[in-house]
């Protein structure tokens, strides 16, 4: 079930905030937890159910192994390196292992490696779990029932594609959770599930209509010129943006229809004044699972300059390539990386001048262009199929392409026919991400809203996403969440 | 619960402004109003258009394909209405959503190019028996009642590789054939019960009802789209559908499909014999990848039998790729639309022109 499909806006999730609203009036919280782990497995388990038992047991093996190490036994270093290193082996068995294979020349893998599919949300409920390990070992982890370990972990708003949830968010609030029902809260996550679900599916989608078939042409031999290419590279970084951004709210929302608040991912990433500035903005939950468990571990800024910018490579290179197994992704990991580090130098450099105001003053003026070039850069190796595909592209940006020439069988078509249009769009989407306020100021806003108003603005906006719903099913259904693949 | 009762109510105010507004906005831009949906007149109980029914057709909302028009009497796009029954010689188009052409002005459709091409006929005497998403067994059916209606000079069926892939779906109001044993039968299209009710009254008021009207109408594509999607986004059930689409090109459904394609070849050749009219099969891919550099142009396994089988009952077949080639490589016009891969004006003009050429040396 996608958040953005009819079947879980208007059966599933209507059905379980009815079932929890009945449960809260008349059952302790104990009974209303155990009713989200059921509906949160039912709601993993339709896409794929073998699927469910592998969790199931990732949680089981986990859950013990982080009990051990807050207890504190002799072995605990032991333990914690067998605990990560089964959660490594099975994201690496499930996710990986075709790639490495590929990489060093394998070819005729064995039937059962072949027929290996990418378990959902894999990645994150992985990496959530080995936050808690590490944190058990460190004796960070206040004692957890199963149950509250359990949701934590299953909780449906945030299984599939995150906010990455550290136990410390969510953990607590389980325990505090009292019996009354929040409806102020509830309004609020409705209000804000349904501004994600028009962010996925007017702009998202509207902005892959126009990224996507360039990519693809490319990917197919097509050529481009300038203009389709930075329209599908703006295209895409705002497609990016509105598609994940959008998901994090309604799991965000959905989250605070049961009363828990998970915690934001995004704070309007392409204002970003540096690229060390954007990664504090964007996915900003992987940005600090990436800084606590690797960057950290690795040594940080502790042993110098050079061991430092070391470290900022590494820890994005895995970053890189823990959104896919392709040696794109780790190249996007490696570029931003490179970018963190020089943003690191140029900041000691500017700290330790003596003309320090100017060229802070030149930051200012430049930094917020230049971040956003470098993301956008980013993101077409982000999002092409090859190195050739993603080198065509960047080649067409900024100049190096074919002319701007389709040469073709005209069914291919596309050169600027709507051009404008797709123009506009991107200006529009461009205007809604750099003036508008995002969803944690809209969220402040309706915090200190009055109730009736509240409700008011809840009516309009589940109008725009009862619409929403309607658009996609004439559309055949609702589209992925890109960040489902990782 | 009074300020329970106090928060719904301003819920669903806040929720009927928007829809007032969302309504003022489709009714100043040129959105999608749907054709209805009805059990054809003379062509019934196949469920086509509403007759009499205005319509704006937009492709999405980029608004690069737009047009406005009318469902004749007959429930067919169309401005003019059919030549009554019995009124003598009639020259037929038969085929789907190409023939029905509802994004091009009527005076680029087929019928109407055939017409003002075609010499020695009238041109309100050449009439389009185009419905989007038809496939062979309704045009086996849309035959057999012209040939009812008036006193057929000539038919001529466009045929794409969709329309032949489809033939054993029974879908909610359209025609389809069955085997039983080694003979194949036309199952005619039931009588349905079109949905009204206070509530489909005022949703066909409403220029949102029409517009979501007519996105959430089940046509026959969009049961295989949503299908298609249900399947991706529940894999393990993949196994419970079998895709029609996928099984193009695979030889056991070219096995499967060739005896209903021999037996819709052989039922027009045999009605074509008792009527003593003319028969054309034009014959196109629908979609060719329109990605690819040098395309590598084949009909498709199935037309390609649709070929074999008319050729050996010495049925005429035009294939009309060169046209859609030469007006795209020579003439530098794109024959199709971006968005949905069916013909563009100029196109439809060209590709008229050519089947007219043809039907003028045939008769």
């Amino acid at each position: 079930m996608l958040f953005n499909s009819t079947i879980f806006a208007a059966v599933f999730l209507p059905v379980v905030v009815a079932i929890y609203l009945f449960i809260s009036a008349f059952f302790s919280k104990e009974v209303r937890h155990w009713w989200l782990i059921f509906a949160s497995l039912l709601f993993y388990t339709w896409w794929f159910p073998p699927n469910t038992v592998l969790l199931l047991c990732s949680i089981l093996i986990n859950y013990w192994v982080g009990i051990r190490l807050q207890r504190g036994t002799v072995h605990a270093r032991l333990l914690l390196v067998l605990g990560v290193t089964i959660n490594l082996g099975i994201i690496a068995l499930f996710k990986y292992s075709k790639f490495l294979l590929g990489s060093f020349g394998v070819t005729n893998l064995p039937v059962w490696i072949e027929g290996i599919a990418l378990p959902l949300a894999i990645s994150f409920y992985t990496f959530q779990q080995i936050t808690f390990l590490v944190d058990s070992h460190r004796q960070r982890v206040k004692s957890t029932s199963f149950r509250d370990y359990m949701l934590y972990v299953v909780f449906f708003p945030q299984l599939i594609a995150g906010p990455i949830v550290h136990h410390s968010d969510v953990i607590p609030q389980f325990k505090a959770q009292g019996r009354s029902y929040d409806l102020r809260m509830g309004i609020m996550g409705g209000c804000i599930f349904c501004i994600g679900m028009a962010k996925k599916v007017i702009i998202a989608d509207g902005m892959a209509e126009i990224a996507s078939p360039v990519f693809d042409g490319v990917a197919a031999g097509m050529s481009v010129d300038f203009y389709q290419a930075w329209a599908a590279a703006l295209g895409y970084t705002l497609q990016l943006y509105f598609d994940f951004s959008g998901y994090s709210d309604m799991a965000i929302g959905i989250g605070l229809i049961f009363n828990i608040k998970l915690p934001q991912n995004f704070n309007s990433p392409y204002k970003a004044g540096s690229i060390i500035e954007f990664w504090k903005r964007w996915h900003m939950t992987l940005s600090r699972f990436l800084r606590d468990y690797l960057y950290i571990p690795l040594g940080g800024n502790r042993r110098g300059c050079v061991r430092r910018y070391r470290n900022l490579v590494i820890t994005m290179l895995l970053g890189g390539l823990w959104h896919g197994a392709a040696w794109t992704f780790v190249a996007w990991g490696g570029w931003h990386g490179i970018l963190l580090a020089i943003n690191h130098i140029w900041r000691g450099f500017c700290s330790n001048c003596d003309r320090a105001s100017i060229l802070s003053r030149l930051g200012k003026l430049f930094g917020r262009p230049m971040t956003l070039l470098a993301v956008v850069v980013g993101w077409v190796l982000f999002r092409a199929n090859s190195f050739g595909a993603a080198g065509d592209i960047l080649a067409a940006m900024f100049g190096f392409g074919e002319g701007g020439v389709v040469h073709s069988y005209s069914d291919h078509i596309t050169v600027l026919a709507g051009i404008g249009l797709e123009w506009m769009l991107i200006v529009i989407g461009g205007i809604i991400v750099m003036c508008l306020p995002n969803s944690i100021a809209i969220g402040r806003v309706l915090q200190k809203t009055r109730i009736e108003l509240l409700s008011f603005v809840f009516g309009c906006l589940a109008f725009v996403a009862l619409a929403c719903l309607l658009l996609n099913l004439s559309r055949a259904g609702a589209s992925e969440f890109i960040y489902f693949n990782f | 619960m009074k300020e329970t009762m106090k928060i719904f109510g301003f819920a669903c105010l806040g929720f009927l402004l928007t829809f007032l507004v969302l309504e003022a906005v489709f009714h100043l831009l040129p959105v999608e109003t749907g054709r209805g949906r009805a059990p054809m007149v003379r062509f019934g109980p196949t469920t086509g258009a509403s007759p009499g029914r205005e319509f704006s057709f937009a492709r999405d909302w980029k608004f690069t394909q737009l047009n406005r028009g009318k469902i004749n009497s007959d429930g067919f796009i169309g401005e003019q209405d059919y030549p009554k029954t019995g009124a003598g010689e009639v020259i037929a188009v038969i085929g789907d959503s190409f023939v029905e052409a509802v994004m091009i002005p009527s005076v680029d459709t087929l019928h109407a190019t055939i017409g003002d091409h075609l010499s020695q006929v009238a041109s309100d005497k050449v009439v389009g028996l185009g419905l989007s998403d038809a496939e062979l067994a309704t045009f086996h059916h849309f035959f057999e009642r012209a040939t009812e209606i008036w006193d057929l000079d000539f038919a001529v069926f466009v045929i794409g590789e969709g329309d032949l892939a489809d033939a054993f779906e029974k879908y909610p109001g359209r025609d389809s054939y069955v085997i039983n044993g080694d003979s194949v039968e036309l199952d005619p299209a039931e009588t349905r019960k079109v949905p009204g009710g206070l509530v489909g009254r005022i949703a066909k008021r409403l220029r949102l009802g029409r517009y979501f009207g007519a996105q959430l109408l089940l046509t026959p594509s969009r049961i295989m789209s949503i299908i298609r999607q249900t399947e991706l986004n529940r894999g393990w059930l993949s196994s419970l559908f079998v895709m029609q689409e996928e099984e193009i090109g695979d030889q056991i459904a070219v096995d499967k499909h060739k005896k209903v394609i021999e037996h819709f070849v052989a039922e027009i050749a045999k009605l074509k014999e008792q009527e003593g009219c003319g028969v054309l099969f034009v014959v196109h891919r629908a979609l060719e990848d329109p990605f690819a550099l040098k395309p590598k142009y084949d009909l498709g396994p199935l037309t390609q039998e649709l070929v074999v089988a008319a050729r050996n009952r010495r049925l005429p077949v035009l294939d009309i790729y060169p046209v859609l080639h030469r007006l795209s490589v020579e003439k530098g016009m794109r024959p199709r639309w971006l968005d949905d891969g069916h013909w563009t004006g100029e196109a439809y003009r060209a590709v008229g022109r050519r089947i007219a050429k043809e039907v003028n040396v045939l008769r």
